[in-house]
């Protein structure tokens, strides 16, 4: 399968209308740090020290004290489903159904959005266990983090 | 809220509503034509003319029209020059938040008369699933997992249900009762299809658990556009009914699902959750500045596109306390026979989604001054409507009364 998400974003992409560009979708620096720890299999998020919190990996600044001053560490992966949902009818018609999508809530307090796997999906349930792993959700598309579902 | 901002209540009313709808069956118009004949309709009659429009507000563009700047495309057409114009943001909350610009600027004497317009032709013209997929995710941290639109609203739809113990059939009462409005009114998307049973909801197919297709709205197979005039309160008593803007309010949290529950320490998230909706603090100012309460309220028109949400809207509006919708709703509470007049038209679930939603508002501004479409609520006076946008995300709340509820 073609993969659609396999564009080079490092200069950003332009955006057209017919044989027009209208302006630039840009690059995002910002979260090169979680990309770059997806490729090596590593869940990265930001870190205030000012704070002792755990951020989002888009966080620019610190909401709170509004420190710039931002760690990327290392998420240890384990967590708990705070909600989720199994998509019966997918967005596109290649796509096979069901599959779950899902927030969990880290240990360190972060929430993530991600695939659900390794549990058959009308068992999931909010509060199961889980552990992030990496891989393609569609054959031949990027590697995205993903969280197995362990047994409670 | 200060003083000063009570002193907004009635303090600005529309004095006209246009309206234009395009069936199924009829040839297709751009969106910027569905717009600017609900402009005319409405111009006429405020009976003004280009010269004397203050200000153009505008929901975002239309899904099936995209441009950016939309105002500015309306501008162009009609040939006016506001003194103050601008596209509201806030995804489908924008159309409502339009009117609370347009009743500050009147109200404050900036300018006479403000125009606000809203509309879309929708999926006669695209497919709505896809585009709306780009809006509705994070294009980094969820999109690359192939969401749903639906899919993402069921986050909300499962932690809610797990919270509160809500079951599937409490919530298939809201599509059964919003259905019976829509089999009257002529217009509604599901008129033809007559009324439903809670069985009905639960045996259609699963779309994005727990929501079942009967639990999710209907695209609107057409095109509607509205258009209002908004005038202070004084001179709108030159016109035959008005309607009066009494409170209003808006609260957007976030963009995608995800940062919501990245949001702390602020209502209507002083802890992440996905129950609380930022429609609660928008009605709140809504009614302290209407000085109402909710046993004020004669209608609730809400733009909530799932059955869970539309039981979400009611509890944070103020008609039931949190967790309290499944007994709201399970004792009668939205009974089309003798419960609280909700979603008079069908909603969103019924009538269908018209993008940006503002058939929802014109449908209480049509039970206000008598001439609804479809049934008629007698001496209905004052009605909260509430639009939304994004996955839960913007919300809009006003309070409109008729002259005889002021």
């Amino acid at each position: 399968m073609s993969s659609e998400w396999d564009i080079d974003w490092s200069e950003g992409v332009p955006m057209m209308i017919g044989p027009f560009q209208v302006g630039q979708t840009e690059t995002s620096p910002e979260t090169a740090g979680y990309w770059e720890g997806v490729h090596r299999g590593e869940l990265m998020i930001k870190y205030c020290s000012a704070c002792d919190v755990h951020l989002y990996p888009r966080r620019i600044f610190c909401p709170d004290c509004m420190s710039e001053d931002l760690e990327w560490v290392k998420a240890t992966g384990e967590g708990n489903v705070y909600s989720f949902s199994t998509i019966y009818r997918a967005p596109l018609p290649e796509l096979e159904v069901p599959y779950t999508n899902g927030i969990v809530k880290l240990v360190e307090g972060v929430y993530m959005f991600g695939r659900l796997v390794g549990k058959p999906d009308e068992e999931i349930a909010v509060d199961d266990p889980v552990k992030v792993r990496f891989e393609q959700v569609v054959e031949g598309q990027l590697k995205l983090a993903v969280y197995e579902v362990l047994t409670s | 809220m200060t003083p000063d901002a009570r002193n907004l209540s009635n303090s600005a009313a529309v004095v006209a509503s246009g309206y234009h709808v395009i069936g199924p069956e009829q040839d297709r118009i751009s969106s910027l034509e569905l717009q600017l004949q609900a402009c005319r309709n409405a111009m006429q009659q405020a009976g003004i003319d280009r010269t004397q429009i203050g200000a153009v507000f505008t929901s975002r563009a239309p899904m099936s029209f995209s441009a950016m700047e939309w105002n500015m495309r309306i501008i162009n057409e009609l040939k006016v020059v506001p003194r103050l114009s601008s596209e509201i943001t806030v995804h489908g909350a924008g159309a409502l938040g339009a009117w609370q610009y347009a009743a500050m600027a009147v109200s404050n004497g900036l300018i006479d008369y403000a125009l606000c317009t809203s509309g879309c032709m929708g999926r006669r013209w695209v497919d709505l699933v896809k585009v709306n997929m780009g809006q509705e995710a994070d294009l980094q941290l969820e999109a690359p997992y192939h969401p749903t639109t639906p899919s993402l609203y069921a986050l909300w739809a499962t932690r809610y249900k797990h919270e509160f113990s809500v079951s599937a059939e409490d919530l298939a009462q809201i599509a059964v009762e919003n259905r019976r409005w829509a089999v009257r009114h002529p217009d509604a998307a599901m008129r033809e299809k007559g009324e439903i049973t809670v069985e009905d909801v639960l045996e259609s197919k699963m779309i994005a658990s727990p929501l079942r297709l009967l639990d999710c709205s209907s695209w609107y197979k057409g095109g509607f556009g509205t258009a209002v005039i908004i005038t202070t309160a004084e001179r709108a008593r030159e016109y035959d009914r008005p309607v009066y803007i009494s409170g209003f309010g808006q609260a957007t949290t976030h963009e995608w699902i995800t940062e919501r529950m990245a949001l702390s320490g602020i209502e209507p998230s002083m802890q992440p959750n996905l129950t609380t909706l930022g429609a609660k603090p928008a009605a709140e100012q809504a009614l302290a500045m209407a000085d109402l309460t909710t046993d004020d309220v004669d209608m609730v028109e809400t733009s909530a596109p799932f059955t869970f949400l539309n039981m979400m809207v009611l509890e944070d509006l103020g008609f039931c306390g949190k967790g309290e919708g499944k007994d709201f709703v399970r004792d009668g509470g939205i009974s089309f026979d003798d419960g609280l007049p909700f979603n008079t038209n069908g909603g969103y679930l019924s009538f269908g989604q018209a993008p940006n939603g503002s058939h929802m508002a014109v449908e209480a501004l049509q039970q206000i001054r008598g001439e609804a479409p479809g049934k008629q609520i007698e001496g209905a006076k004052r009605a909260m409507v509430h639009f939304h946008g994004g996955p839960a995300a913007a919300h809009s709340v006003v309070v409109l009364s008729g002259e005889e509820a002021i």
